[in-house]
């Protein structure tokens, strides 16, 4: 399997949550991140070991969204200490430079289930591994990946092989099957591909408390008045989003779309009586750097008197041989 | 260094601008909690309205804010009679779980007895406050006893005590609330009185040139209507009219009918300058249930009151200044005491303003302090 490892534990974590009791779980990166198969299965809680810059937000159900909770290790080191110490789970990106990983809260090995993962050259693994028990932990290598698994998660899984890359497919099979209104498995010319719907405020991001305050007033995935919105994408691999953009007043053939290194355009742009169905073809992204896009749209497609807003969101990723 | 204890706080109450009696109440138990070392969230069941004023003012008390619609059916049935489960939200408890999970807290808070079942959706590790604000177990036969309709919620003893047994703590605003329930048997009940800080000082202030002048502010639900329009006849059907000013404001003020010397000045923007334009404030109720702030509300300001025995129900054991049997023997009184054009006695009544209120603040202290004690001894 070509997916990351990223994905990989992801799609671990999430098959683990749908079938234990688990509790709160926590996932610590230096960058910002949405889990989203993880998300998908239960509220997930995020330590950043560098300052985001984004706020974003989690859906309540019959309620206004509320913002989700990411707490920056530098600046509020008791809050991320005593989130992970209440976590049943954490998941951890291993940091590629060790000073980053200085920042990791000096949590007392508890009884939390860990998974660790990263490039086995990261920096970050000999600071990483201090807050696991010693006793209890399970390596499982392949290629440049390591993963430094908590024994609990093993058993839980039914063995060490669950963590190989070879068995993303089973995960997302029984993901799928716990929330399938989430997650669905197809086929794309003999390749599985898996397909996460997720509810659009869970991936949208503000840069500012303006946005954030409509925003939560309003319990839509905003663009601002200027026509900016900013994702915060659930995968880091290569992927396709369809995105169906609403009160658009004019064509958003010209959108332009950034990573952090280079800008898109469309891969596809459909006119609906919903609006425009916007189709992206996202490229791999860096393992360390936050996972966002960032949309501008054509200032006469912005309405004077509104808000453009996301209204389905979608992402799939075929799990290549 | 320690993380703060979080509490959550759920509530129907529209609590910023605190212009209601029980959103002041949840007020006042959220700066306790401040104060006790708190980090606050609220998980808002959406009955009186979201705005941006409203999302921008809770931000600044509250970390976390979750808001829910409010979809429960609130069905009323025949005789009036209320059920907890239908008056419930069960989204708040999915919220409130998945807020617990998230931001893990030591204390749960929630008002109102139809607002107990969230406390079960929270762990056995959270300690579960519930702050009942009245009693409602056949809340309805107040009414029915003053030939009134039956307004909101009423319930029977076995939902109320059902309630009552979901917290660790029960909070009754009232000695005899509290003594009710502990009679049914309820050992988690404390007792917690309403008190607001003194923002003017008790003394004879008045100008020269303003006649003493009475005042009686109290929103336009049935038992106040009720009430003032009973004390006003009363004072205006024994032969003289009475001779000093009554001014009546706030949402009442139109239900009053036209008296000589009745001054309407409907709603007011600010507490005090009703309390400044007046000298005795008045409380002729004829029953309700409760809370009556406007017991209390006036010595906040520095100004006497005069009530009726239903009027100051919960605070009649600290009361020193008169209590009148009903509207009757109030406008007797009145009439006696203020009747001429020298008022008699008024020097006597801010005195025992003072006392009154010097034993409200040593009753609220020592309850305060009781309920702190037991809540650390809890954590």
């Amino acid at each position: 399997m070509k997916i990351s490892a990223e994905v990989l534990v992801d799609l671990i974590a999430a098959d683990l949550v749908s079938q234990s009791k688990i509790g709160l779980v926590t996932v610590i990166h230096e960058a910002v991140r949405v889990f989203g198969l993880l998300e998908a299965s239960c509220g997930v809680a995020y330590v950043n070991l560098r300052t985001p810059k984004y706020t974003d937000f989690r859906p309540v159900a019959g309620g206004l969204p509320t913002p989700k909770e990411r707490i920056s290790a530098i600046t509020h080191p008791v809050a991320a200490k005593s989130m992970i110490e209440r976590s049943g789970l954490v998941v951890m990106c291993v940091p590629g430079d060790a000073g980053v990983a200085a920042c990791l809260p000096p949590v007392v090995p508890g009884k939390q289930w860990w998974i660790l993962y990263g490039d086995r050259r990261a920096a970050g693994w000999s600071r990483a591994s201090q807050l696991m028990r010693e006793s209890d932990v399970a390596l499982i290598e392949f290629g440049t990946t390591r993963v430094l698994v908590s024994a609990d998660v093993v058993e839980a899984l039914g063995g060490s092989r669950q963590l190989l890359p070879e068995s993303a497919l089973r995960h997302a099979e029984s993901v799928a099957r716990a929330h399938p209104q989430r997650l669905s498995i197809d086929s794309s010319g003999g390749t599985p591909r898996m397909r996460l719907i997720a509810e659009p405020v869970r991936w949208i991001a503000a840069g500012n408390d303006w946005l954030t305050h409509n925003l939560l007033q309003e319990g839509r995935a905003l663009f601002s008045t200027r026509g900016l919105g900013s994702l915060i994408v659930p995968w880091v691999d290569r992927c396709t989003l369809l995105l169906l953009l609403r009160n658009v007043r004019d064509r958003v053939d010209d959108l332009v779309i950034a990573t952090e290194y280079e800008v898109l355009r469309p891969a596809r742009v459909d006119y609906t009586e919903h609006g425009a169905v916007l189709a992206i073809n996202q490229p791999a992204l860096h393992a360390w750097r936050d996972a966002m896009l960032h949309l501008e749209l054509p200032r006469s497609a912005v309405p004077g008197d509104g808000f453009c807003d996301i209204g389905a969101l979608s992402a799939s990723l075929e799990l290549a041989a | 260094m320690s993380m703060k204890p979080r509490a959550l706080v759920v509530c129907f109450n529209r609590l910023l601008p605190a212009n209601q009696g029980n959103s002041r109440r949840i007020m006042q138990l959220v700066g306790f909690y401040q104060r006790q070392g708190f980090e606050l969230d609220l998980l808002y069941h959406n009955e009186e309205g979201f705005d941006a004023g409203l999302s921008h003012a809770l931000a600044k008390v509250f970390s976390r804010v979750t808001v829910v619609r409010s979809t429960a059916p609130k069905t009323i049935h025949p005789g009036h009679v209320c059920r907890i489960d239908e008056w419930y939200d069960a989204a708040l408890s999915a919220a409130a779980r998945e807020m617990h999970r998230l931001r893990g807290y030591s204390v749960a808070h929630a008002n109102y007895i139809w607002y107990s079942p969230v406390l079960e959706a929270l762990g056995k590790s959270v300690v579960k406050v519930l702050d009942t604000h009245d009693a409602f177990a056949e809340r309805r036969a107040k009414y029915l006893a003053a030939n009134m309709v039956p307004q909101w919620f009423s319930t029977s003893y076995d939902e109320e005590d059902a309630a009552l047994r979901r917290a660790d703590a029960a909070l009754a605003i009232q000695k005899e609330e509290a003594a009710g329930f502990a009679t049914r048997g309820h050992r988690n009940i404390l007792y917690l009185p309403y008190v607001e800080p003194l923002v003017r000082n008790f003394e004879d202030d008045r100008p020269e040139d303003r006649p003493l002048t009475f005042g009686y502010l109290a929103s336009g639900n049935d038992w106040n209507i009720l009430s003032i329009n009973d004390l006003l006849t009363k004072l205006n059907t024994r032969g003289n009219s009475f001779p000093h000013p009554i001014v009546v404001a706030g949402g009442v003020t139109k239900h009053v009918r036209d008296y000589q010397g009745v001054v309407k000045l409907g709603f007011v923007q600010q507490l005090h300058s009703f309390y400044d334009a007046v000298d005795v404030a008045l409380n002729p109720m004829v029953g309700g249930t409760g809370l009556k702030i406007k017991t209390v509300e006036p010595l906040c300001y520095g100004k006497p009151v005069l009530s009726t025995r239903s009027g100051v129900e919960g605070v009649s054991h600290l009361w020193q200044m008169p209590i009148y049997e009903d509207t009757e023997a109030m406008a007797a009184d009145m009439i006696l005491r203020f009747g001429r054009t020298e008022p008699q006695g008024f020097g006597q009544l801010i005195q025992q303003a003072m006392q009154t209120r010097a034993s409200l603040d040593s009753e609220y202290d020592l309850q305060l302090g009781r309920f702190s004690a037991w809540l650390k001894s809890r954590l």
